[in-house]
């Protein structure tokens, strides 16, 4: 009786998952055509609504379900680190959003994401949001000690090829963190990746931009992603291993049953 | 359509000369057009070498660049799956075959071949993993979206049919999807490293997210209800319809304009 209640259960569940990635199939879609009409923070702003936030957690909820219902999942470890990998991005993902970041904010970590216009020579605790509207301080200083842009010597357009930002955080006035960022290379401190993310030039020189993002839930997902990958890896390995050496043994006759089929 | 009079489309032409001669010959004579196509995968090779030394990086940075990196892909993956499926078949040979004419034509006729200096964001050592990751799962998808749509053509009467051109798509997809998988996460990386954001909901990433998708339903289908053979054959040419919209639509389009824009 118990035996085909799960047996039930377990179909049930299958189909809910399967409708599940199906919805998020089709809110994908959508979502790009939102972010091509009417940009790429209308469709961020689709993902991280309150309704998608309650979507994500129901998809996290019966990923952990499913490990539990299925047995054939958890005696299978490949099968499982896929399916873990999938509830680590989710789980990250949820943790660094916007949503999360508004929710449960922190000291340390005021925002999720912000920028700082600076200078050569001049220092900010001042993160602002991307509007440069609202502002919140931030528990450390950065100063700009030089900006710069370098060109393709051989671009009749004079293309830029990088540009840099030498950067040193200051905290209890201590110098605690000094590197230098350019595009592809972003600087960590307290929680915040820095990154080269505008440059400009007007009558007083120089000035960078620079994009401040928080790393919340960054470890989880990236983490989540090689799981999936390496257990993907030896699965799918193993199937072409197989398939391989099947073909090899069953040698002519299986190749002329193939020949006749197509 | 453009027509390359110069050492770059002469090569391109020379190897669309080899497949098409390769695709006439399968099925007479196999010897002659397996030597064909090597042939032709050599001038493409060539093409693509050219084209790396001529703009000095990596030749994957636009549509002109990425459908020669495609038809450059077809070698590796034709003798790869030779060895999965069937090494002899001259069948495969004639599908492989026209999967490279119909890469190698936007290449050669379609998209502008003019030299670009990278930009900034493409300076990093993700951006020929990420690319190459995507392209070869696209040409492994293509095939097996081959095998889904003879399985569809075919009668759901023929079950033996049925089961073995389920099971040519799958073992495709099993060698492709790892790739996509992996296309995915390095350009999450490389979205961390760039745009201070490992996902930023860009119309493109979007669409290649519906691709993984589409295939994990594929997958779940299989897993769950293997004899649904007609079922699994339609999300797999799903799938690649969904890899033709993230490929050439999202680029060329201006529906979708994003973060991925330099493609175009």
């Amino acid at each position: 009786m118990l035996g085909r209640m799960m047996r039930g259960f377990r179909k049930y569940m299958m189909i809910v998952s399967m409708l599940l990635v199906a919805f998020l199939t089709h809110m994908s879609v959508c979502g790009a055509f939102i972010g091509g009409r009417k940009g790429i923070p209308a469709a961020k702003a689709l993902f991280n609504s309150t309704p998608m936030a309650i979507f994500w957690c129901a998809l996290l909820a019966v990923l952990l379900i499913s490990l539990i219902a299925y047995p054939s999942l958890r005696k299978r470890p490949l099968m499982l680190a896929m399916h873990l990998g999938c509830c680590l991005i989710i789980g990250g993902g949820l943790w660094g959003s916007d949503w999360s970041h508004e929710h449960f904010k922190s000291e340390d970590i005021p925002r999720s994401r912000g920028v700082i216009l600076l200078r050569s020579g001049e220092v900010s605790s001042m993160l602002f949001d991307e509007e440069m509207k609202s502002h919140e301080r931030l528990p450390f200083t950065v100063r700009m000690l030089q900006t710069m842009a370098t060109h393709y010597d051989n671009n009749p357009e004079g293309m830029v090829k990088d540009y840099y930002s030498t950067l040193q955080i200051w905290k209890d006035r201590q110098l605690v963190k000094m590197g230098t960022i350019e595009v592809n290379k972003p600087l960590y401190y307290g929680g915040y990746h820095f990154y080269q993310s505008t440059y400009g030039v007007d009558q007083f020189g120089a000035y960078s931009g620079l994009l401040v993002t928080s790393a919340r839930g960054v470890a989880w997902v990236f983490a989540g992603y090689a799981l999936i990958f390496g257990a993907m890896v030896v699965h799918f390995g193993a199937v072409l291993q197989r398939a391989v050496m099947r073909n090899e043994s069953s040698g002519d006759s299986q190749a002329a049953a193939q020949e006749g089929a197509l | 359509m453009i027509l390359k009079l110069d050492v770059q489309g002469a090569l391109i032409y020379i190897s669309m000369a080899g497949y098409f001669l390769a695709l006439v010959t399968s099925l007479v004579k196999t010897k002659v057009s397996r030597v064909l196509f090597v042939l032709a995968f050599l001038t493409n090779a060539a093409a693509l070498i050219y084209r790396g030394i001529h703009v000095q990086h990596l030749p994957m940075q636009n549509m002109f660049e990425v459908f020669l990196f495609l038809g450059f892909c077809i070698g590796p993956i034709h003798w790869m799956s030779g060895r999965l499926l069937h090494p002899r078949h001259s069948a495969f040979l004639a599908i492989d075959a026209v999967i490279a004419l119909v890469v190698l034509f936007p290449a050669g006729f379609i998209f502008n071949h003019q030299p670009q200096s990278l930009p900034p964001a493409l300076q990093c050592w993700l951006f020929g993993p990420h690319v190459a990751a995507y392209m070869l799962a696209y040409i492994f998808m293509a095939k097996a979206a081959v095998f889904a749509g003879a399985g569809l053509a075919t009668s759901g009467d023929n079950l033996q049919s049925q089961k073995m051109l389920s099971e040519f798509s799958y073992l495709l997809i099993a060698a492709g999807f790892p790739m996509l998988t992996a296309g995915l996460f390095l350009g999450s990386v490389w979205g961390k490293l760039a745009w201070g954001d490992w996902w930023g909901w860009d119309p493109k990433e979007l669409w290649s997210l519906v691709c993984w998708l589409v295939y994990v339903l594929y997958l779940h289908v299989r897993y769950g209800w293997p004899k649904s053979y007609r079922l699994q054959h339609a999300l797999v040419l799903l799938g690649m319809a969904a890899i033709v919209i993230t490929l050439l639509w999202v680029n060329l389009s201006k529906i979708f304009a994003g973060q991925h824009n330099y493609a175009s």
